[in-house]
């Protein structure tokens, strides 16, 4: 027995072997994006990241478009899914009889882990049109195509990117926010009611009891916003838009980008490692935002 | 003191907001699946079985074929990178929340951060990553193994552990840490070596790994990006042979992406079938959790 | 209660998968894929080539390769992905494809590297491609009139320095009873927003046809186009995409591949060639401009790059059309003998059989019989090393 014992002992050292192939195939991707771009950072230096052209006839790359519509993109989605998912988990935590509870839950829950192509699918066959002909067309009729840009005729924008994006993250954002809000302790919110409160008043001090999973759910969210490529790239429309806060246009994010014209930047000398450029300064923002966020939440 | 009519409006008026953002957020999704059920599962239906073995039809045709080598290509891509991955993220989450001494502690710090990067990399820059690597490696390979080729079921599977494993790592990682203390006491006290109280303690979480696991199988299911440049793609059946795991496969994902962005009537069919089968192997996969869930804790909890 | 159906919920869901799976199991092994899996009665084993590159021939190349492999009995077994001409191109320098295959051929970057690297290779002409213009004219299409243009007004329109339909230069283009027809709207130019071989023939012709675009812009895959800067024009992706938007944008004007005009069936401008005669794009036009670049097409190891502008571009004669192309496949000669005799297969049927209607997808044009016995003579050497 005590042999036994001994001789496994040394097996939990072995388990950093794991650790190692996790750090090393980091490392290597990292090390393929830095390798990948540096023509291009060696050339432009920060260029590309002030400037909207593209233009590769002449090997001009600057990528400020699409890091617009990738920060434009995420940050509407983001605002979007606080207020459904704060909204909905409230509503399942608070309102939604218990016996129900579960029918929401996994319809949340499955929701959350379906393919995002589906979400890019929809997005494209059913979204798109619905928004051109019912929020966009409208609203552009009544003048605001002067600062928010006119539709397409497919109505693939980064408005619809942004609202496909906000539907595919509240799942998840919201599955965060509705457990703390059932975990709140009972005597809490015991002591909430004995106050006289009401229960949308009790819920709104519970918010703010629980905002640092908030954030959590938000961090969670942007970054998943700002990585999405296929449904992003099936919705965006994919055109250079220097106008990237006109968002009934379509536009570009950087993951779309980098699916739209990868499959021909190797017949070019610098659009390859410009497109790695643009992936690695994205992955700085979000990598920033993300641990901005994480270590205000934990913070406690 | 505020007066008891305004707060009523206010109450009522946050009530309504309330059920307004669960409406916006519940509704598209419904639409989402009955629209994908109603497109796919005509589709599906009308050319069932043949539709889960045959090759697509040619763009155009009054048939639509089938996507028998997409279906294949999934379910090898997925079990073999989920065979991978979860011993290497299992092991690793226990390595990191378990380490004790000093350079112990460094590698989890580490793994730890370069796991949350990872996590931050948009999944088709993971693909073409891995291509790169396996292109340059290819040369050497081929001395040994001529069939190699860098777009390649092998490939497709090492983008999909990168894509997964950061999510299983990190999930049971934060389940391993928020083990109360005097459990694992408990485990220590037995006189178990540490590797065996870790095995230990993942058996506590058991509910927690499954959701992990859970969440991990159906993101490679999901995967579209990361594939376009690894798995390659194929609409049709390779050979089997030795050289099978170095040769390209299809996948649900990419024919949902690549028939749905094609203007043939009958390859978007396809790709409405794809995005139907995709949402029940979802579905299987989940209620498939949640019968190892049973009687176990609250289901996917602690999505981070 | 509620957790018990649920459990009885998926465990039917399970079982019905799994009575699938092994359905479709007991189907394979029966060999009810027919021709597809099975390997050939003379039991030789199957060679697998993989291929990719060009958007615009997938869906033909799925349907050769499907056509082939049921009448050949799956002896070779063929995986083509659009993946787009530039990738197709790097993919296969780099050793992952065993075939490219580029609406242009190969880039000037990647003709040195091949040089370089020393390694033998051919390429050989597939179909014969050419790209449409399509246009939204309601007026047009009301009076049964058909949009005549010249390819220096093409590239003035894209350029910004022609406005409105109604414009001189081109009102004095269309036949006399369609002239007033011309409404004084303004022009929405539609263009690709991603990479293609379709923007890369269409800014080739505008390069040999007008000094100014040859100057500003040149051609490639994706160029900047100045009419958007005015806010009259904007991207569509791929041939689908500019096709939806110039069928849903009023007084609109945009290029795509013949194929999917044919297909979508979107009104065609007639173009003025060089003889000054006003043509269609069809199979007589497209073959009338390509059989004369026959002669002149050059070795098979030669670059490639520029042969539209050279030889197939604007040609003479009264019947071509004047933007043609034809999308290149390419292969190394130094490959194991089992994988060049694969490709040579594949691809002579592609050449013969495969230029017969019968596997043609709807709209692609089959290659004029003067090209396409220089392609088969240029494959020779495939089996001849």
């Amino acid at each position: 027995m005590r042999a036994s014992t001994k001789r496994t002992a040394d097996l939990f050292a072995l388990n950093s072997l794991f650790n190692a192939v996790l750090i090393l195939s980091v490392a290597l991707v990292v090390a393929v994006l830095l390798l990948e771009s540096l023509p291009m950072i060696y050339r432009d230096g920060i260029g590309p990241l002030v400037t909207s052209v593209w233009n590769p006839a002449r090997e001009e790359y600057g990528f400020l478009f699409a890091l617009g519509g990738t920060l434009v993109t995420a940050s509407l989605a983001l605002l979007l899914s606080l207020a459904l998912s704060v909204g909905s988990a409230v509503m399942y935590a608070e309102f939604v009889p218990p016996s129900l509870r579960p029918v929401v839950r996994n319809l949340m829950d499955l929701a959350a882990s379906m393919p995002s192509v589906i979400y890019g699918l929809w997005g494209l066959r059913v979204l798109s049109p619905f928004l051109r002909n019912h929020l966009m067309e409208p609203l552009s009729a009544l003048g605001l195509s002067g600062i928010l840009g006119t539709p397409s005729p497919a109505g693939t924008s980064l408005l619809s990117a942004s609202i496909l994006l906000a539907i595919m993250v509240t799942p998840f954002a919201s599955a965060i926010i509705r457990e703390r809000l059932l975990a709140v302790p009972q005597h809490v919110r015991e002591a909430l009611y004995s106050l006289g409160l009401t229960k949308p008043e009790v819920v709104l001090i519970e918010l703010r009891y629980i905002r640092r999973s908030v954030l959590t759910a938000m961090a969670v969210s942007f970054s998943r916003a700002v990585g999405e490529t296929a449904a992003v790239a099936m919705v965006v429309g994919n055109t250079v838009n220097p106008n990237f806060f006109r968002v009934f246009s379509p536009g570009y994010t950087i993951s779309s980008l980098i699916a739209d014209q990868y499959p021909n930047a190797e017949a070019y000398y610098y659009m390859a490692p410009a497109l790695f450029y643009a992936a690695l300064v994205m992955f700085a923002i979000g990598l920033a935002v993300n641990l901005a966020l994480l270590r205000y939440g934990e913070t406690r | 003191m505020r007066l008891p009519t305004s707060r009523a409006v206010k109450s009522t008026a946050l009530t309504a907001a309330v059920a307004l953002a669960f409406a916006l957020s519940v509704a598209p999704i419904l639409h989402l699946m009955a629209t994908v059920v109603y497109r796919g599962a005509t589709v599906v239906v009308r050319n069932f079985p043949s539709i889960l073995f045959d090759i697509p039809a040619a763009p155009g045709d009054h048939q639509v074929g089938g996507i028998g080598p997409h279906i294949l290509g999934t379910a090898l891509l997925t079990s073999i990178a989920f065979a991978i991955g979860v011993p290497i993220s299992l092991l690793a989450a226990v390595f990191t929340a378990e380490a004790i001494r000093r350079w112990e502690r460094m590698v989890g710090r580490w793994t730890r951060l370069l796991v949350h990067m990872m996590l931050e990399f948009p999944t088709i820059v993971i693909g073409l990553a891995v291509y790169g690597v396996m292109a340059s490696i290819t040369p050497f390979v081929r001395a040994f193994v001529p069939g190699f080729r860098p777009f390649s079921l092998l490939s497709g599977v090492v983008a999909l552990v990168l894509v997964a494993a950061p999510y299983m790592y990190l999930q049971i990682e934060d389940g391993l840490k928020s083990v109360p203390q005097h459990v694992r006491e408990a485990i220590y006290s037995l006189g178990a070596s540490r590797f065996v109280a870790s095995l230990v303690l993942l058996r506590y979480l058991k509910s927690t790994v499954y959701a992990a696991l859970s969440i991990a199988l159906a993101r490679m299911v999901s995967e579209t990006a990361a594939l376009f440049f690894t798995a390659f793609g194929s609409n049709v059946y390779p050979p089997l042979d030795t050289d099978s795991l170095f040769r390209p496969v299809g996948s649900l994902t990419l024919a949902v992406y690549t028939f749905g962005l094609s203007g043939y009537e009958n390859w978007i069919e396809l790709s409405w079938a794809a995005s139907f089968m995709l949402l029940l192997l979802c579905l299987t996969l989940f209620g498939l959790t949640k019968l190892l869930l049973r009687g176990e804790r609250r289901g996917l909890r602690g999505l981070r | 209660m509620k957790t018990s159906t649920m459990r009885v919920i998926v465990a039917v869901v399970l079982v019905v998968v799994a009575l699938g799976a092994v359905w479709i199991l007991l189907q394979e092994r029966s060999g009810a894929p027919a021709a597809v899996t099975e390997t050939p009665a003379t039991g030789t084993r199957q060679v697998y080539v993989v291929g990719g590159g060009a958007t615009f021939i997938n869906p033909q190349m799925q349907k050769w390769i499907r056509d082939y492999m049921e009448e050949t009995g799956g002896r070779v077994v063929v995986n083509y992905q659009s993946i787009g001409s530039g990738a197709g191109e790097a993919k296969w320098l780099e050793g992952a494809l065993d075939f490219g295959v580029s609406d242009i051929a190969i880039s000037k970057a990647g003709y040195e590297k091949l040089l370089a690297s020393g390694k033998k290779f051919i390429q050989v002409p597939l179909v014969a491609g050419s790209v449409a213009i399509v246009y939204n004219l309601p007026e047009f299409a009301e009076a049964g009139c058909v949009l005549r243009l010249s390819g220096e007004v093409v590239a003035d329109t894209y350029l910004g320095n022609i406005i409105k339909w109604s414009d001189p230069r081109i009102v004095e283009l269309q036949e006399e009873r369609c002239r007033g027809r011309l409404p004084d709207k303004e022009i929405f130019g539609v263009h690709r927003s991603d990479g293609s071989g379709t923007t890369a023939l269409f800014t080739m012709y505008l390069t040999l046809v007008s000094r100014e675009w040859a100057e500003k812009i040149g051609y490639g895959y994706t160029v900047t186009w100045p009419r958007d800067a005015l806010g009259l024009g904007e991207g569509g992706r791929g041939n689908e995409g500019v096709s939806a938007k110039v069928q849903n944008t009023p007084y609109s004007i945009g290029y795509v591949e013949t194929a999917y005009a044919i297909q979508l069936k979107l009104p065609v401008a007639a173009l003025r060639n060089r003889d000054g005669y006003f043509v269609l794009p069809n199979e007589t036009t497209v073959s009338e401009a390509l059989k004369r670049a026959a002669l002149e097409l050059p070795g098979p190891h030669e670059f490639w790059g520029d042969l539209p502008l050279r030889h197939y571009m604007n040609r003479e004669g009264r019947l071509s059309y004047p933007i043609v192309g034809t999308p290149v496949a390419f292969v190394y000669l130094d490959v194991p003998a089992e994988t060049s005799r694969a490709l040579y297969d594949f691809l002579k049927w592609v050449l013969t059989k495969g230029q017969m209607r019968e596997h043609l997808v709807e709209g692609f044009l089959p290659l004029p019989e003067e090209l396409r016995a220089r392609a088969l003579q240029y494959l020779e050497s495939l089996v001849r090393t």
